[in-house]
């Protein structure tokens, strides 16, 4: 068995951590698990398969696999003072390792499609996946696109989550979290906060404590009541500290038109503050007026997007697919190159 | 050692005021330039402020307008300009903005005064007038603000008293201090003969302007000049009438005018008829031509024509959605793209239509009476080559071509001139017509749709228009909301409405949005248009002003007139200075559009999703919203997909102005900056983008005469005539009809195909490759389209200039290179454009002429690495392939000519050789075609002779050699055995085994054609991939052997052009130096906020042509406009930011060679000019004519020689010395050097003796003291100066004394200032220019 490493060890032997911070307390890692509770969907673990993206150091995978025992768990990264790291200190421990790019969709197609190191069983959408939990640690602000990717692949049932409605664990910069999490009429609301709030259940499990959390709405804060971490538990020492939360991602189990839904709220949200009267214009010629003759309601038609709530956007969408003159919605992926 | 602890500040004060006071008579007679003065004086400009015994930097503007080396000095007046002017470049960001608020604060104000005049808001022009006139900096032009409001006001009056009592209360209690001038007396003297009674005693009348005339100490022929105001008649009553102005002092063309007139009244009173008035004709030397030259232009000028512009109506008629009438041409009609561009184009086009009266008048031109000369087919359209080229002799040629400028002066206007009464009167008709038909066809004709939305626009127009009224009568003061208020008054309603509509058309599928536009280039492009149609409207109405009471005349008489109107319409053209601020435009426009698209609705039809059933509705026809567009957000207004479909969505390119055709008539020489080219609208002689400051050294050097040779130059380009080749344009248009691709032409498309959409669930790597596989689709269709419509666009000009005499008027980019103005059908155009272009002047070809013919159909081939005799030799050889290209061009795809480099000029030439060779002796063809001939990679040219590197000069040609040398080859052929060289000690080196095995001229090629204008690593990486991608398949492969090679190529390079090299490196060093670097004489204020430099200093220098060339590399900076639409985000014009050092830097190797090759062009064609010749050029490629080659060839040599005989980098750096001689550097040193401790030693003794931390300023002030100490002439203190130490002083050489790596990085580095010194210039090599001039294939 390989005890988890202490900080010095870590601090001694990965010169660069990649604009990433990690959490190394294992006793805090005690207090987060026992908070998630993960036997209640994955019972004694005996039978799942764990996706561990940009594990890092390794810190958390190994306290991970020494609690729970699960039947596979697997590390990705391809950074090299990590995967050095790994090579020196978690070999012969339970841990698989594969250095392929997490940033890259191929990569998942080869290990579970080619090379089929890793081949989850696929699970019906009613209920959540209990034999596949994803991990990842993607605090390095750079990658807020591919956690907003993520989520967006929760929608579209694809990547892992083409498997069922997989668990995900991740630690993400705070400001991302603070968009995720964002409740309606709060001026973070954006088009990352409906995604996580209509297509998953979001829970914040941890946050640092600094200056960053402060920014977290605060009925988040009362509500998920997270875990409050001190940067000294976390590596690099470095300044300035990276402020991190990590957030337990369940899916939803949704139907409706997502490519409806994906254009409503892209439209709508780049003008947040544009009462909706004015905003329909945007989702096609005669939206407001279309608008308003279905929908009838004065009220609703003076508010804006950042109010709406999921449902609200949901009906809308509804609303829009109903409409025999909505524009072509793709005809503005393809806006041409050659910017006269 | 006098430091600042020798003596207390108060006494160094002292001792500077002293210095100052004394007003030091130094060394350098430029230091009493009356530049702003050193830190801590009084501000600039004011009176009280001291001269600096400093020099300042822009004292220097002198130094570009000293003579051109290459110049008479004599012939150069000197210069008085004040360094005002172009120090606002130069100081501080904080002045500069403060300098141009003020400009920009005119020009707003100015504009704004126009509107008020325009709209008879009498009391809110005056308001007005009153802020122009608390802008102190502008009250010296004053006074002609003030004439625009007398003018205007005077105009309502009814007596001479009343209008002299407003002038005399204004200039006395309004604006106190302003003094009348020649044009306000004009003014009055105008309107007081306006109003005298008529037939009633002319005493009162000639007391009154007798007072007027004294007002002014310019005198009466001042006020004369002043033609703008005075009428004809008025004239005619100062003279004639009331004696008041003598003959002399009348404008020439009037003088002429009343000449004339007396000498018909009397001839017309003696009973006789005028036939003859030789005075009016340009001097001839035989009497038979001069009745020939009579005779023929009265055939071609008959007194029933009037000299009122022609009547435009049959030309201006846009049918939007049928096809627009083509110009009567004897030529095949083309399948046109079906675009509103198109449409727009063949509209202006129809220009070119003559009436049957002028066809009449054309088919009985004769030189004698009785005789049809050119027996010309009715059935046929008249081809005015085909009548040229039917003349004898070249008296008769000379005669024919001076009748048809004269001729073409009325068609040159209707083209130029655009009507849109005429658009919204067509659909008008085609809505009407559609009404009859019924429902169906409303909703089918785009016509009738755009007249519905016409006249729903109208009314709301209307009323916005009377509620702006209303805001502007009630207003106490400016109001923001409503500023644009008075603008849209200017134009009539019916109008502004029509032009919202094209617009937004138009700009269909710009700026990156395939069926809409950015809301930003919406509002602008449509504001833009009210204020050109405004303008137009004005250029008119000017024009008939002074000529207003004239009619039916004799013909000799109207030429006077056409005379007049011609210097006149130069007159209004320079003074149009004024421009509608960019906010105003923007306001505007978004008014007209918000309106538009409250009214403008489509008919849509749609399935309902839930009954499945077809509905049909309406929508409204454009939408404003907000989309992404590479992560910035974006305004963007939508056209209804169910609209563009019907304008067939086609892409427009940039934006079509019709007005910019080629010229039927010699284009208005350069004289000015702004004043030369098209006759109806004004263009400037450089093509610059918001540079403030290069428009002011071009205004200044051209004031000062200092860029005659380069208009010489511009204008010797615009007098080559051409025509269109009829030959090429019929074979072309065969194959166009087709609508299948033809060489370079793409087919005709049908709709965007793009692929099937993955499953939503699919990967998302599928779903990536599916967005970017359509996206290129997409592209591929744009590309393609645009390319058919850019082509079309040609095409369809050629075919309405054939058989037409035509001009393209030039001018430049800010290096000096020389661009036709009007763009799509133009010489520089594609090898299909070219090939449609001959010269109008044919020559004989004779035996040399011969020879180059065939040598220039070897070159098109491609041909032209073998030596000249090889060449001709080719032709010989392939004489059957070229026989048939003529006989049978589009016989089968494999045909000769086909394979050619470029093609359609090869089968051009073809054409033209076989013709001659049909002569019984060849030599007798009078050949029109141009004969082209090429540098060598002619900025490697330039760099070789720059650095006299030996091996360079050789490869490039310019030293004798008995083939051409073939510079991509050789280059080629080192990075070779560089190669193999490197395999020896590195043998498993992947990368270098293939290209040893692979490596081409063509693979280099363009990496060293580019390499001297500065292409980057990564640019050329990705131009060598472009050539081995092919090869590797792997694109990362490609891009890693790519990289690979190209730093290869640029180490072959440099081993042939080791100096050359060294001088790229010197011009870059000399860059970032001067990019650092700010004036000594900045003041402390711009110094002290945040104790931070602004760098200000862009690099200038003067072509040997003189023309100043400024670098316009600043940081841009975007002005805020609130709109009803949205907020936009559009260019200040009159922003003066910091430079920008990064493209500075990467900008002036190349556009310092650029410089040159520009001024060895303008240089040549000014010498074949000279010499006879038609000239014409495309960059480093010069045009003549087949049999003139020999003469060019010489010339273009000789004129090279000329430009690098002088050492142009040591001119250069002598340059540079001079403009930037009191500049200081801004740079790092390591804190523990020798030096930084030094310095840091000194200031702290700085602190401790100011009692406060030093700053810059501090530093900066102490070393502006010990300059004028040392250039004192008092030995007393010149001695004090060289004993005294700066920071700056103990700072000397820091950039030769530290390495790079020492002057990098923050920690344990200070920030000094040390005197600005460029490096030495490099060694040059042993080659001597003057070679060049036997050199065969220099260009060949």
């Amino acid at each position: 068995m390989i005890t988890p490493f202490s900080k010095k060890v870590l601090l001694d032997n990965i010169p660069t951590f990649y604009k990433s911070s990690f959490l190394v307390n294992p006793s805090v890692y005690e207090t987060i698990f026992q908070k998630l509770q993960l036997q209640k969907v994955y019972k004694d673990c005996t039978d799942l398969k764990v996706l561990d993206i940009y594990a890092g150091p390794g810190q958390q995978s190994l306290i991970f696999n020494e609690k729970f025992r699960p039947k596979q768990q697997l590390l990705m990264d391809n950074r090299p003072k990590f995967t050095n790291f790994w090579e020196t200190h978690l070999k012969g421990s339970h841990l698989q390792l594969s250095t392929q790019d997490p940033y890259s969709w191929e990569s998942y197609l080869m290990l579970m499609d080619y090379q089929k190191i890793f081949v989850p069983e696929t699970q019906d959408r009613s209920h959540i996946h209990n034999k596949f939990f994803v991990m990842a640690n993607v605090t390095d602000k750079k990658y807020e696109g591919l956690i907003m990717q993520w989520y967006n692949c929760i929608g579209q049932k694809n990547w892992v989550h083409r498997y069922g409605r997989v668990q995900m664990l991740v630690w993400m910069p705070t400001a991302t979290a603070v968009k995720l999490l964002a409740p309606p009429k709060s001026s973070a609301r954006s088009k990352a906060s409906l995604v996580a709030e209509t297509f998953t259940e979001s829970k914040l499990i941890a946050i640092t404590d600094d200056t960053a959390a402060s920014k977290m709405d605060k009925l988040i804060l009362q509500q998920h009541d997270p875990i409050m971490i001190k940067h000294a538990d976390t590596v690099p020492n470095k300044r300035p500290q990276i402020p991190m939360s990590l957030l337990l991602i369940t899916p939803r189990n949704v139907t409706f038109n997502k490519d409806n839904w994906d254009y409503i709220t892209k439209q709508l949200m780049i003008q947040r503050k544009t009462p909706f009267e004015d905003a329909a214009e945007a989702l096609g010629p005669g939206g407001r007026e279309y608008f308003t003759q279905v929908l009838q309601d004065k009220n609703f038609m003076s508010r804006n997007a950042a109010s709406f709530s999921a449902e609200e956007f949901i009906l809308l969408t509804d609303i829009f697919t109903n409409w025999p003159f909505k524009p072509d919605i793709f005809m503005s992926l393809f806006d041409v190159d050659n910017d006269d | 050692m006098l430091r600042f602890a020798g003596k207390d500040r108060l006494a160094v004060a002292a001792l500077r005021r002293r210095l100052l006071a004394r007003h030091i008579s130094t060394k350098n007679s430029v230091l009493c330039d009356n530049m702003s003065t050193v830190a801590g004086s009084a501000a600039p400009g004011t009176a009280a402020a001291p001269s600096s015994t400093l020099q300042g930097p822009d004292s220097l503007a002198k130094q570009y307008l000293q003579p051109g080396f290459l110049k008479d000095k004599s012939a150069v007046s000197p210069v008085t300009l004040s360094s005002r002017d172009f120090d606002i470049f130069t100081g501080s960001q904080i002045g500069a903005t403060v300098r141009m608020a003020n400009k920009r604060d005119v020009m707003s104000l100015w504009s704004l005064l126009e509107a008020c005049l325009q709209a008879n808001y009498n009391e809110r022009s005056l308001s007005i007038l009153k802020s122009l006139y608390n802008i102190e900096s502008h009250r010296r032009t004053f006074i002609d603000d003030y004439n625009l409001y007398c003018s205007h006001m005077c105009a309502s009056m009814t007596s001479t008293a009343e209008m002299s009592k407003m002038v005399q209360h204004d200039l006395t209690n309004v604006f106190p201090g302003v003094t009348m001038n020649a044009k306000t007396v004009a003014i009055l003297v105008h309107h007081s003969i306006r109003v005298a009674p008529k037939g009633a005693d002319l005493a009162d009348l000639k007391s009154d302007i007798s007072i007027f005339l004294s007002q002014v100490p310019s005198g009466p022929k001042a006020i004369c000049a002043n033609v703008d105001v005075l009428t004809y008649d008025d004239f005619k009553v100062l003279y004639r009438d009331l004696g008041l102005v003598k003959l002399q002092q009348l404008p020439s063309n009037i003088r002429d005018m009343l000449a004339a007139d007396e000498v018909e009244a009397t001839t017309a009173a003696a009973g006789t008829k005028s036939t003859d008035s030789t005075a009016t004709l340009p001097p001839a030397d035989s009497a038979e031509f001069n009745s020939l030259m009579n005779s023929a232009s009265k055939i071609l000028n008959p007194s029933a024509t009037t000299t009122t512009t022609i009547t435009t109506t049959e030309a201006s008629k846009v049918e939007l959605d049928k096809d627009v009438e083509t110009v009567e041409k004897d030529a095949r009609q083309l399948v046109n793209v079906d675009t509103l561009g198109m449409k727009v184009i063949r509209h202006t086009l129809l220009g070119l239509s003559l009436t049957d009266e002028q066809k009449g008048r054309i088919a009985n031109f004769s030189f004698n009476a009785g005789e049809n000369i050119f027996n010309l087919d009715e059935a046929k359209t008249i081809n005015f080559f085909d009548m040229y080229s039917s003349l004898k002799t070249p008296e008769e040629r000379e005669l024919f071509e001076k009748v048809l400028e004269d001729f073409n002066q009325d068609r040159q206007q209707s083209l130029e001139v655009r009507a849109t009464d005429a658009a919204k009167e067509r659909w008008r008709h085609d809505f009407e017509e559609a009404k009859a038909r019924g429902d169906i066809a409303i909703k089918k004709s785009l016509n009738a749709k755009l007249w519905n939305w016409y006249s729903d626009m109208l009314p709301l127009m209307k009323k916005e228009v009377a509620r702006c009224k209303r805001e502007v009568l009630a207003a106490k003061g400016p109001s923001k909301k409503y500023d644009y208020a008075p603008y849209l008054a200017l134009v009539n309603p019916e109008k502004m409405c029509v032009i919202t509509i094209l617009e937004l058309l138009k700009l269909n599928s710009t700026g990156g949005i395939a069926e809409g536009m950015r809301t930003a280039r919406a509002v602008i492009s449509v504001g833009k248009s009210i204020e050109m149609e405004f303008r137009s409207e004005q250029l008119l109405k000017n024009e008939s002003y002074m000529l207003k009471d004239i009619n039916k005349k004799s013909n000799e008489f109207k030429k006077y007139i056409r005379n007049a109107k011609k210097s006149l319409r130069s007159l209004h053209l320079d003074e149009a200075k004024v421009i509608w601020p960019q906010s105003i435009r923007a306001k505007v426009g978004s008014v007209l559009i918000s309106l538009l698209i409250n009214v403008a609705r489509v008919p849509v039809e749609g399935i309902d999703p839930i009954t499945n059933q077809k509905v049909y509705g309406d929508a409204p026809a454009f939408s404003h919203s907000y989309q992404y567009h590479s992560g910035i957000k974006l305004g963007v207004i939508r056209i209804h997909p169910a609209l563009t479909r019907q304008l067939n969505g086609d892409k427009m390119i940039a934006s079509v102005q019709p007005q910019l055709l080629p010229m039927l008539v010699k284009p208005r020489p350069w004289v000015s900056s702004k004043s030369g080219g098209y006759y109806y609208s004004q263009s400037n002689l450089v093509r610059t983008k918001d540079s403030p400051e290069q428009t002011a050294y071009i205004d200044a050097a051209s004031k000062s005469h200092a860029i005659d040779q380069v208009y010489d130059g511009l204008n010797v380009l615009g007098e080559t005539s051409w025509t269109v080749n009829r030959r090429m344009f019929d074979v072309i248009s065969q194959v166009w009809n087709t609508g299948k691709p033809f060489l370079e032409i793409p087919g005709i498309q049908q709709a965007i195909q793009y692929l099937p959409r993955p499953p939503s669930d699919a990967d998302p790597s599928v779903v990536n490759k599916w967005k970017e596989q359509n996206k290129e689709i997409a592209n591929e269709f744009a590309s393609n389209r645009s390319m058919r419509c850019d082509m079309n666009y040609k095409l369809e000009i050629a075919r309405a200039f054939l058989g037409e005499k035509f001009y393209f008027p030039h001018n430049m980019d800010f290096r000096g290179r020389a661009y036709p103005l009007s763009p799509h059908f133009n010489h520089l155009g594609n090898d299909m454009s070219r090939s449609l272009l001959t010269f109008w002047k044919g020559k004989r070809l004779g035996k040399d002429g011969l020879m180059w013919l065939k040598v220039h159909l070897a070159n098109l081939y491609g041909v032209n690495k073998v030596p000249i005799e090889g060449r001709v030799q080719f032709v010989e050889d392939h004489m059957d392939d070229i026989r048939n290209a003529v006989e049978n061009p589009l016989e089968s795809n494999d045909q000769w000519w086909l394979k050619s480099d470029k093609p359609w000029q090869t089968l051009a030439t073809c054409y033209e050789l076989i013709e001659a060779l049909k002569l019984e002796n060849p030599e007798d063809f009078i050949s029109h075609q141009p004969v082209h001939q090429d540098g060598t990679c002619n900025g490697l040219q330039h760099y070789a002779a720059l650095g006299g590197d030996m091996i360079g000069a050789s490869q490039v040609n310019l030293i004798p050699d008995v083939k051409p040398n073939d510079v991509y080859m050789h280059v080629a052929n080192n990075v070779k055995a560089n190669l193999i060289e490197k395999l020896k000690t590195k043998p498993d080196d992947e990368i270098a085994k293939f290209f040893v095995e692979n490596i081409n001229r063509k693979i280099v090629k363009q990496t060293v054609m580019t390499h001297v204008y500065g292409v980057t690593l990564v640019g050329a990486t990705l131009q060598i991939d472009k050539q081995i991608h092919a090869m590797i398949g792997d694109k990362k492969k490609s891009l890693a052997y790519a990289n690979y090679l190209a730093k290869e190529v640029f180490a072959a390079i440099r081993q042939s052009f080791n100096s050359a090299h060294l001088i790229q490196d010197w011009l870059g060093e000399c860059c970032t130096r001067i990019s650092k670097s700010i004036r000594l004489d900045i003041d402390r204020k711009s110094l002290e906020k945040n104790n931070k430099p602004d760098f200000m200093t862009s690099v200038i220098w003067t072509t040997p042509l003189g023309l100043p060339i400024v670098q316009p590399y600043r940081e841009v900076s975007k002005k805020q406009v609130d709109t009803n639409l949205q907020t936009v985000f559009i260019s200040d014009p009159f922003a003066v930011n910091q430079i920008n050092a990064r493209r500075q830097k990467a900008g002036f190797p190349p556009n310092f060679i650029h410089s040159l090759d520009a001024s060895h062009m303008l240089m040549s064609a000014s010498k074949c000019y000279k010499d006879g010749l038609e000239f014409a050029s495309v960059h480093d490629s010069y045009w003549t004519h087949a049999a003139d080659i020999p003469t060019m060839n010489k010339n273009l040599r000789e004129q090279f020689v000329a430009l690098h005989e002088v050492d142009l980098i040591e001119r250069l750096k002598n340059e540079f010395d001079e403009r930037y001689q009191n500049y200081v550097k801004v740079m790092k040193i390591p804190t523990d050097s020798e030096m930084g401790i030094k310095i840091s030693k000194l200031r702290q003794e700085m602190t401790e003796q100011l009692g406060r931390p030093v700053n810059f300023a501090d530093e900066i002030e102490a070393e502006q003291q010990r300059l004028a100490l040392l250039q004192s002439t008092q030995e007393e203190d010149v001695e004090r100066g060289k004993q005294m130490v700066t920071t700056i002083s103990l700072a000397e050489n820091a950039d030769e004394i530290f390495t790079n790596e020492e002057k990098k990085g923050d920690s344990g580095r200070m920030v000094i200032f040390t005197r600005l010194v460029l490096p030495e210039i490099p060694s040059k090599g042993d080659f001597d220019v003057a070679s060049v001039k036997d050199s065969t294939y220099f260009f060949s």
